[in-house]
């Protein structure tokens, strides 16, 4: 706007007085010819002194103009010339006067130098890059510029350089500057995967894990990606200085230093705040996502990195995690387990039958999961467990049990699984590591031989939270050194031919997500929030904080279908059954119904309380062909986004989900809860968390008996009747009609009941109205 | 204590001149108040009944029986602002406009908001009474224009009444009255407010000096609890609030929230007491007549503040 105002100021200024104040350049010029004509050689002398004076004493030029000399006649040219630069306006003034304080000394020397040769200044004029120059250029072109046209065409332009080096300029830096970012950033590429990717290895480094060539990739690979960076940060320094200039403009054109001091730093601030930012995201240790997540990230990824396709995202995440030959990693972590099914189960589980000698310690329980793939044992760890073995092989009290088939049935299973599709589970990392893992396999366990290794695996749709609680306090005693949860390798556990299995894996020494303990997420809470068995099962983790361990576990990844150790075992404080969790794909559950055995052995040492919880319809087939299982208690769940219905078969499981105390509030809309409460008569809130707890409370402070169980204002106001007949002075003033203040009234109301402070005045009023209760306000 | 009233109630003035004119207020003394709206009173705000012509006023009505000032002066305030009342539901009101021209004027419509309020549940514990002064407006209000039905109790207690040699003022030509019409007819008003106003004090006070001969009995046992109560000890204890039958000739005596529980049994059959404070009266268990809770508690009050002297 300012500048169009500007133009159209300029076109009439021009209009008006351009014409009167100019002359056209070809008059001009032939003014000085003639008039060098006329004065002829005569004036060389003067003409060098007036080029002496008026460069070492600029002031004095004008002073001298008012001569007659041809001198002057130049003087009173240039001085006409100048004129309309003057008569452009305002902003055009404002600007040659700052220009001239600036430049003062050169402009006047070059006027005074560069008039008798006007014809060189004009060519000279376009080719003036800096912005003094120019300025001081333009004017001189000005006076040979006969067109009034192209005279405002030259005024507009130079009243738009007023605007643009003011705001527009200013602008235009900050898109550069875009620009230069861009380009700058582009140069990034998978520079965040590679910070991200930089923790998680070192840990694995740290870990003192014997697997060499990938590692040693790796380390290369990090490496690298470091050199990338550095290389990257240099650019940016070199890149850098090209701002200056727009900040000193910038600084010459506001004149607020300070506040352009403060605009650059707070712009250096939020840069580094976003360098910040991908550090911190990188310190976090890494996660296991789910398909939709790996989504998310791989999209993030590619957003943040527009050079770069799918396939590089793909061959970034090869090279991360060796190679996938399925698209989606999610998926083929979700295939279950080929090689199981398809060899002879019954085989492995003879063969390890003579192992599990060894391995039929509830010590070995706690790792019959995913868990145990994970090969972080460090030297000492394995030490330990060696002296683990010992122990157990010291105890002989230990008798073969079939449970431990079945354990190492699933180690089986585990290892398969980590064999068959290594690299294709996603560790970790990309930007978003708050949400919390999908699944989760607490494990409070130790390596202790007398433990009673209750299992909980909670089930939800995607989520399985396991626990191994229950630690006995003597066994906390033997295994007081440990000061980490020792994960017994399953090469130690299985036959020979699983080792042979394993060994393969091992040799690989593949570092992936098996190998690393994971962080655990407290906040994953299964929908069925089964808070009673939680908060039992949580009590011993409290007590043996020293051998506690949680280790997330993709559960299914692992057949999520665990039994509880000997039924012989001392039975601790802690027991509270383990409910052995069922998630099972259809193969699974056929490989179930062959292995009959193994599921009756489950049930004959489960104990009383042990529990079965089954979410999958194809395993409900498992109840009939089973009738040890029939004894155990079975509980069947099934779930649907909105309800959760719930099936006990057995009283004595406790039910995680029989809350009779949820409230109507809890399910419905603020606005409902809104019209609710006014219909009630409660006082209005503003928050739904105010408001569902003024109901809440009104919920449990009034009985209601009618069937709908839903409160009325009449309930409310039989409850405040009822106050008053517990109130011999107040029922006494009410029944001989004396005014009450209603101040008064509220407040020893709430004194017999807090709830009363929920009610709104007006519902008082209108319960006294209905009860001949005569309250006055003063 | 020492607001206990007596008397309270809230009137209606009809202007005798200006016959569509009409003037809602309460008072304690209604005698004394309509003298100071005529103007023969000088002391006493009367100024919106000070308009040329509107004099003299005639006091056509009054409702009595409220227990205290406060809802007297609540019934008043939803009488004159009949269109926006909290005592009528929306839904129910005449009139939801201030200005809604003459049908917020006339008799009609301030009779009708009479029974309105006097059926909201707030005034059906007060057990409120009518007392008309003028015939015509009796007629009027039984007329019942806008069709709402008073509810039962009051004809039960036998609460609306016409006074004895009521006005009619069909026997004047109003068109062409006279000086001596206007003074006769506003003496007769004010004879009658005042001869129904001095009965009701009258009859309390007669009350009263029985109650507290009554009371100087000493020790009295109640019927019903059969604890004792001695309004001439010293002991405040021993100094509950009791009710007394209004009958002459009855004796009967108790404590107040005995014959209160007694009495909401009675009206609202066991089990629903606990959710009823106040009763509006009941029969008296010695002499079988019919008491008035509102006035039994009213000489209640009383009693214990002359005790309390």
């Amino acid at each position: 706007m300012d500048y169009r105002r500007a133009q159209r100021n300029l076109k009439l200024i021009n209009d008006n007085n351009v014409d009167q104040h100019l002359k056209s350049a070809e008059d001009i010029l032939d003014d000085i010819e003639a008039q060098e004509r006329i004065q002829g050689n005569d004036d060389d002398d003067d003409d060098d002194d007036d080029v002496l004076i008026s460069t070492q004493v600029p002031s004095l030029k004008f002073s001298q103009s008012s001569g007659s000399s041809p001198v002057d006649s130049r003087r009173t040219n240039s001085s006409r010339v100048t004129s309309p630069r003057k008569s452009l306006g305002l902003m055009a003034d404002a600007i040659n006067t700052i220009h001239e304080e600036m430049n003062e000394d050169s402009e006047m020397s070059k006027e005074a130098v560069e008039i008798p040769t006007e014809t060189e200044v004009i060519e000279v004029v376009p080719q003036g890059n800096d912005f003094n120059d120019k300025q001081s250029d333009h004017d001189i072109t000005a006076r040979e510029d006969d067109n009034t046209t192209d005279i405002h065409r030259e005024a507009t332009t130079q009243s738009g350089q007023v605007f643009i080096n003011t705001q527009i300029q200013s602008r235009l830096d900050v898109i550069n500057r875009e620009t230069e970012l861009k380009n700058r950033l582009s140069q990034f590429r998978y520079e965040t995967e590679d910070s991200t990717d930089l923790l998680p290895f070192n840990i694995e480094i740290s870990n003192g894990n014997s697997n060499g060539k990938r590692v040693l990739s790796r380390t290369t690979s990090i490496n690298e990606s470091q050199k990338k960076r550095k290389r990257s940060a240099q650019v940016k320094k070199n890149v850098e200085p090209k701002l200056t200039r727009a900040q000193d403009l910038l600084k010459k054109l506001s004149g607020k230093h300070k506040k352009v001091r403060d605009i650059l730093k707070s712009q250096k601030e939020s840069d580094n705040n976003n360098k910040d930012r991908t550090y911190r995201r990188a310190t976090k240790s890494f996660d296991v996502y789910n398909s939709e997540e790996w989504k998310s990230i791989s999209s993030q990824i590619l957003k943040n990195f527009p050079r770069s396709d799918t396939q590089d995202v793909k061959d970034v995440f090869c090279y991360l995690y060796g190679d996938c030959d399925t698209a989606d990693m999610w998926q083929s972590s979700q295939r279950p387990p080929e090689e199981l099914v398809t060899e002879g189960q019954s085989k492995d589980i003879q063969k390890s039958k003579s192992t599990e000698l060894l391995a039929d310690s509830p010590g070995m329980m706690k790792l019959l999961t995913l868990s145990q793939v994970m090969e972080d044992t460090t030297d000492q760890e394995k030490s330990l467990l060696i002296v683990e073995e010992n122990i157990k092989l010291n105890s002989e009290k230990y008798v073969p049990d079939e449970n431990s088939i079945y354990i190492t049935e699933e180690n089986k299973l585990i290892e398969s699984v980590s064999n068959e599709s290594e690299g294709s589970v996603l560790r970790e990392n990309s930007p978003i590591q708050d949400d919390p893992p999908m699944l989760s396999v607490e494990s409070n366990k130790s390596t202790t031989s007398n433990e009673n290794s209750d299992m909980v695996l909670y089930d939800s749709m995607d989520e399985v939270k396991l626990e191994f609680p229950n630690i006995s306090e003597t066994d906390i005693k033997s295994n007081i050194l440990l000061n980490k949860p020792v994960l017994v390798a399953p090469n130690e556990i299985l036959s020979d031919v699983e080792k042979a299995e394993t060994n393969i894996n091992g040799d690989d020494h593949v570092v992936d997500l098996t190998q690393a303990s994971f962080t655990v997420s407290n906040e994953l809470i299964s929908p069925m929030k089964p808070d009673d068995i939680l908060k039992k099962e949580s009590t011993p983790k409290k007590k043996s904080t020293h051998t506690s361990d949680n280790i997330q576990v993709p559960a299914t990844r692992s057949p999520t279908l665990v039994s509880s150790t000997e039924a012989n075992k001392p039975v601790d404080t802690f027991k509270c059954g383990s409910i052995v969790n069922a998630r099972l794909s259809n193969e699974v559950c056929d490989l179930i119904q062959k292995q009959d055995e193994s599921f009756k052995l489950i049930g004959d040492n489960m104990k009383s309380d042990d529990t079965i919880i089954y979410d999958s319809e194809s395993c409900d087939k498992i109840h009939d062909g089973s009738t040890d299982i029939s004894k155990a208690n079975v509980m069947e769940l099934k779930y649907s986004c909105k309800d959760v219905q719930m099936k006990i078969n057995e009283s004595n499981i406790r039910e995680p989900i029989e809350n009779e105390n949820i409230i109507v509030s809890q399910t419905s809309t603020a606005q409902e809860m809104r019209q609710t409460m006014k219909s009630i008569g409660l006082k209005p809130v503003r928050s739904k968390s105010q408001m569902a707890e003024s109901l809440e409370i009104m919920s449990q402070t009034i009985t209601v008996n009618s069937i709908n169980s839903i409160a009325t204002r009449q309930n409310l106001f039989d409850h405040i009747t009822k106050l008053i007949q517990g109130q011999p002075f107040l029922l006494e003033q009410i029944q001989t009609f004396q005014p009450i203040l209603i101040d008064r009234f509220i407040s020893e109301l709430i004194e017999i009941d807090p709830f009363i402070e929920k009610i709104d005045e007006s519902t008082i009023q209108n319960w006294a109205d209905t009860n001949g209760v005569s309250l006055k306000r003063s | 204590m020492g607001a206990v009233t007596q008397f309270y109630c809230c009137y209606l003035l009809q202007s005798v001149e200006h016959r569509q004119s009409f003037y809602i207020g309460s008072s304690p003394n209604p005698p004394r108040r309509l003298r100071q709206h005529n103007g023969e009173l000088v002391r006493g705000g009367a100024y919106r009944t000070k308009r040329k012509g509107s004099r003299p006023w005639e006091m056509i009505m009054i409702v009595y029986g409220f227990p205290n000032k406060i809802v007297a002066l609540q019934f008043e305030h939803a009488w004159q602002h009949g269109y926006k009342t909290r005592f009528i539901k929306e839904n129910n009101r005449l009139i939801n406009k201030k200005n809604s021209g003459s049908a917020g004027r006339n008799i009609h419509y301030k009779l009708a908001l009479v029974r309105q309020l006097m059926n909201h549940t707030f005034f059906k514990f007060m057990n409120l009474g009518i007392q008309f002064f003028n015939s015509e407006t009796a007629a009027i209000f039984e007329q019942n224009k806008f069709k709402i039905e008073l509810d039962p109790c009051y004809k039960e207690f036998e609460k609306i009444q016409l006074s004895e040699n009521s006005l009619s003022l069909s026997d004047y030509n109003l068109k062409q009255l006279t000086i001596d019409d206007l003074s006769d007819i506003s003496d007769a008003n004010k004879d009658l407010v005042t001869t129904f106003y001095d009965a009701s004090i009258e009859l309390d006070k007669v009350r009263m000096e029985r109650y507290t001969e009554r009371m100087m009995d000493g020790s009295i046992r109640c019927p019903i609890c059969h604890d004792e109560f001695n309004y001439i000890s010293e002991d405040p204890d021993l100094k509950p609030f009791v009710v007394l039958c209004t009958n002459e000739d009855c004796n009967y005596i108790s404590h107040m929230s005995c014959l209160c529980r007694k009495f909401i049994k009675e009206e609202y059959g066991e089990g629903n007491e606990t959710n009823i404070l106040i009763p509006r009266g009941g029969k008296c268990p010695h002499c079988d007549i019919l008491l008035e809770w509102t006035i039994l508690t009213r000489y209640s009050l009383m009693l214990k503040e002359i005790s309390s002297k």
